[in-house]
């Protein structure tokens, strides 16, 4: 029984030696053309060399930019530049401190090209050093003369660190750490979570399990090449394959385990330690709840009350339904975007205008409000004025048309 | 701690763990200690859903009204009886003769509980974490929730066009999604349940219920396999499988979806089938049809999913020469690689043929289409499932040499080649083929087969060890 052990540990290192010589020799085909860029010196522009654009409380740290906060949502670092973009097609980053729900992108100007820009967005996860394959823009070419980068989102949670920005030649090995991050970086969790989990960013030139599948099946031709040399029974050398299964699986679900502790991680600071209504203000749409929250304390008590929502949209919306649900228990018709179900409203139903929809507008005038071409009307009265809303009652139905 | 605050910690426990208790009972009531301790604990987890199901739909109908407490009594003391029967009654489960276990194999068992612990943490932090998240979740299920909650009745909710058309003395509501407030209530109530118990409608605890489901499921698991002689070292692997697998664990941390629980429901009432065809126990059957009916109470799929477990239950008892039900099999998956080429090999056709469905169900326009490059993608290439699809495939390989096509011959791999059956047609021959090319609805049917197919690579591994138990 131990020879099995040995001939399965046996199989599974020489497969994993072939496999791994294989993707290497590959890895310039999977990322690029085929070829790398000749040798040269990395050029590295410091995180002191930037300037920024947008951003609160900005101040330099030793060699590091260092921001306080994002302004308006937008955080960008710029310096000047004088790169040979062909020779360097990959870019490592050096930032710190941006949580993972934030998007950062990397902004070029050639100096062929007057005042426009190009950009590329780069996937960091929950990782501070970072490589990206600039070469694979079409617009990285030529002599670069500035360069940006771009951190967006809605909130931070602490400072944000730029130490460095350098550009590299493509090598195999700059290659491989795109291989690794496509494997491990943290992508955080989006609406399309729940459908369906890719386990690389989109376009990623080759997936892990497909790896160890591979894996697994060399393996099991490696073991039972083994098995005819030793001239065992099938039954005597089965038991090795549940060895070549779960080995790989539990690759998999080392990679699984390390982006969820990275998930947690993030989730853990942008919610950890708030009572509930606090961690719905800081969700994706926090503005929308405290505003949902102001209206209904306003209506209080909810029951027995009934609102039209009306929105610019068809079909499932995020925000018209996320209201819906903040609105809850208030009784909520959250169809169409015009006064079609006029016929149906009663007087005192309320009616919520979510993000200014086209076909509806209040005339203050005639105090109602109408379609586009004024043919329904309803006479309503102001009740509430939201950033992202307007909330008005209906009246008498003598004055409901 | 702000995870404590404005929430009724004893109503929670009590709202998560009474149940529990009750199901237990009624596990040990029916099937007596023909049922190992871990395998009841789990199918007691979803049977107390159940229950907690239909205690408040029968409450609501009764007393107009919802009150948790009084309820949680009568839970309380159904629970009572029926464990201080089983108690009185006595006897105790048998489980297969375990030899003791040498040290490396008690390591290698105590590693792989301690990676499923480590990931029942990382999924428990997650869910208490983060407020409700996922979009169906809080567009579908969670609104009759809070709703109900508030009110503290089962207030109506109708088709938009129901809403439009009620009166003013009527009190009905309506949600976002056209369809949804046409949905079968099990997930509101499970939810309802336990916001009752802790008194808010706001709270991530709340769906801790959906943290214990898998961990149920593996309970379950774990007992049914080693009933079936799987050594601890397999049992424990295909444990450990069931609760890494990464689109399971999502619907588990980004909570409130109905999928996990109506895979769960459906692979537990067919491996109980096929336990009563296996030893004719009158209780596993009646279990069985138990979890049919959850299956229609979780979501509109499940009266499929549901009436599955019946032909199950049916073709397991009726007197089919088993070797009848491995034909059919074979058949069936012939079938289905046949509707899976001919959805790629298919003429693009203009016309389509309708198929109405009765009820406020969609209809469907019938049309092969070209899926098996997707569900290729998702099976074998996408991180969805790790590798249990080529451990599936190389398991029925091997067993299917070890022990011919005997392997086939139960209820357990029938029920599954046609669940897949039916997931091929519905999202290869309708207009659901679009959901499966946006990926937005295909993976979480294929969280139907996963339970189940886990179960039955567990017979199979089983089936492989006890003709190398006879061998050696």
């Amino acid at each position: 029984m131990d020879k099995v052990w040995l001939a399965t540990v046996t199989a599974l290192a020489a497969s994993a030696a072939v496999l791994t010589a294989a993707i290497w020799i590959w890895l310039p085909f999977l990322y690029s053309d085929g070829t790398v860029d000749p040798h040269a010196g990395p050029v590295r522009l410091t995180g002191g060399t930037f300037q920024t654009l947008t951003g609160n409380g900005a101040a330099r740290d030793g060699s590091a930019m260092v921001v306080a906060d994002l302004y308006d949502g937008q955080l960008v670092f710029h310096s000047s530049a004088w790169i040979i973009a062909d020779a360097y097609s990959m870019l490592r980053l050096d930032l710190s401190g941006a949580h993972p729900d934030l998007r950062v992108a990397f902004y070029w100007r050639r100096s062929d090209t007057v005042g426009q820009y190009h950009a590329i967005v780069l996937h960091r996860g929950a990782a501070d050093v970072t490589w990206h394959l600039a070469g694979a823009s079409p617009d990285w070419r030529g002599r670069v003369v500035e360069v940006a980068i771009g951190v967006f989102g809605s909130q931070t949670y602490e400072s944000i660190r730029l130490d460095a920005v350098t550009f590299e030649p493509a090598t195999r090995d700059s290659f491989a750490r795109l291989l690794w991050q496509d494997w491990r970086l943290l992508s955080p969790w989006t609406q399309a979570s729940i459908n369906h989990y890719r386990g690389v960013p989109v376009g990623a030139p080759l997936h892990p399990v497909v790896v160890m599948t591979v894996w697994l099946l060399l393996a099991g031709v490696f073991l039972l090449g083994i098995a005819r040399l030793r001239g065992w029974t099938f039954s005597a050398w089965r038991p090795g394959l549940v060895v070549l299964v779960v080995a790989p699986w539990l690759l998999l679900d080392g990679l699984w385990q390390l982006r969820l502790v990275d998930q947690t991680t993030s989730t853990r600071m942008q919610f950890g330690g708030l009572a509930p209504a606090l961690k719905w203000e800081r969700a994706q749409d926090g503005d929308l709840w405290a505003q949902a929250q102001e209206l209904l304390d306003e209506l209080a008590p909810a029951r027995g009350k009934r609102l039209f929502l009306v929105h610019d949209s068809s079909g499932h919306e995020f925000n018209r339904l996320r209201l819906q649900y903040h609105l809850l228990p208030l009784n909520v018709y959250n169809f169409g975007n015009d006064l079609r179900w006029r016929v149906r409203a009663q007087p005192g139903d309320f009616v919520l205008l979510l993000d200014a929809p086209e076909a509806v507008r209040f005339d203050p005038d005639s105090r109602s409000l109408h379609d586009r071409h004024r043919h329904r009307r309803l006479a309503a009265e102001l009740v509430m004025v939201q950033p992202r809303f307007q909330v008005f009652r209906l009246k008498d139905r003598e004055a409901v048309h | 701690m702000a995870l404590v605050d404005g929430i009724s910690w004893m109503g929670l426990a009590v709202a998560l763990l009474l149940p529990w208790l009750a199901g237990f009972g009624v596990v040990r009531a029916i099937s007596g200690p023909q049922t190992s301790l871990t395998a009841g604990l789990g199918l007691g987890f979803f049977v107390g859903q159940i229950v907690v199901i239909l205690l408040l739909l029968a409450w609501d109908w009764l007393f107009s009204g919802l009150a948790f407490w009084p309820a949680a009594g009568a839970l309380a003391g159904v629970s009572a009886v029926l464990l201080g029967t089983t108690f009185l009654i006595g006897g105790s489960h048998r489980g297969p003769h375990v030899q003791a276990l040498s040290w490396p194999v008690r390591l290698l068992i105590l590693a792989l509980m301690g990676l499923v612990l480590w990931r029942f943490g990382t999924m428990a932090q997650e869910l208490a974490l983060r407020p409700l998240f996922a979009w169906d979740a809080w567009m579908n299920w969670a609104p009759k929730a809070v709703v109900w909650f508030h009110h503290g009745e089962l207030t109506a909710f109708a088709l938009p066009p129901g809403w439009l058309a009620a009166g003013p003395d009527q009190e009905v509501y309506s949600l976002g999604n056209r369809r949804a407030s046409g949905y079968p209530p099990g997930v509101p109530l499970i939810l309802l349940w336990a916001m009752l118990g802790a008194d808010t409608a706001d709270h991530t605890l709340v769906f801790l219920p959906w943290l214990f489901a898998p961990a149920a499921f593996a309970l379950v698991l774990w007992g049914q396999l080693r009933s079936f002689g799987l050594g601890p070292v397999l049992a424990m692997i295909v444990v450990y499988a069931s609760m890494s697998l990464p689109l399971s664990n999502i619907h588990t941390m980004l909570p409130g979806y109905a999928d996990l629980w109506l895979a769960l429901y459906f692979a537990l009432g067919v491996m109980l089938a096929e336990r009563w065809q296996r030893l004719g126990q009158p209780g596993d059957a009646a279990f069985a049809l138990m979890l049919a009916a959850g299956c229609a109470m979780i979501k509109t799929p499940g009266l499929v999913f549901g009436g599955l477990i019946v032909v199950a239950l049916i073709l397991g008892r009726c007197g089919i020469p088993p070797r009848w039900l491995g034909r059919s099999v074979m058949v069936a998956v012939a079938a289905v690689v046949l509707m899976l080429l001919g959805g790629v090999m298919a003429p693009a056709a203009g016309e389509h043929l309708v198929l109405p469905l009765p009820g406020f169900l969609p209809e469907l326009r019938i049309q092969p289409q070209p899926l098996m490059p997707i569900l290729l993608g998702s099976l074998f290439v996408s991180s969805n499932w790790h590798l249990l699809w080529p451990a599936v495939l190389l398991t029925a390989a091997i067993a299917l040499r070890v022990r011919g096509t005997v392997i086939l011959d139960g209820v357990g791999v029938l029920s599954l080649v046609l669940a897949t059956g039916i997931l091929v047609f519905v999202f290869g021959y309708t207009q659901y083929f679009n959901e499966a090319l946006n990926l937005t609805t295909l993976n979480r049917a294929l969280i139907y087969l996963v339970p189940l197919s886990l179960y039955v690579l567990g017979v199979w591994l089983a089936a492989c060890q006890k003709e190398r138990t006879r061998d050696g």
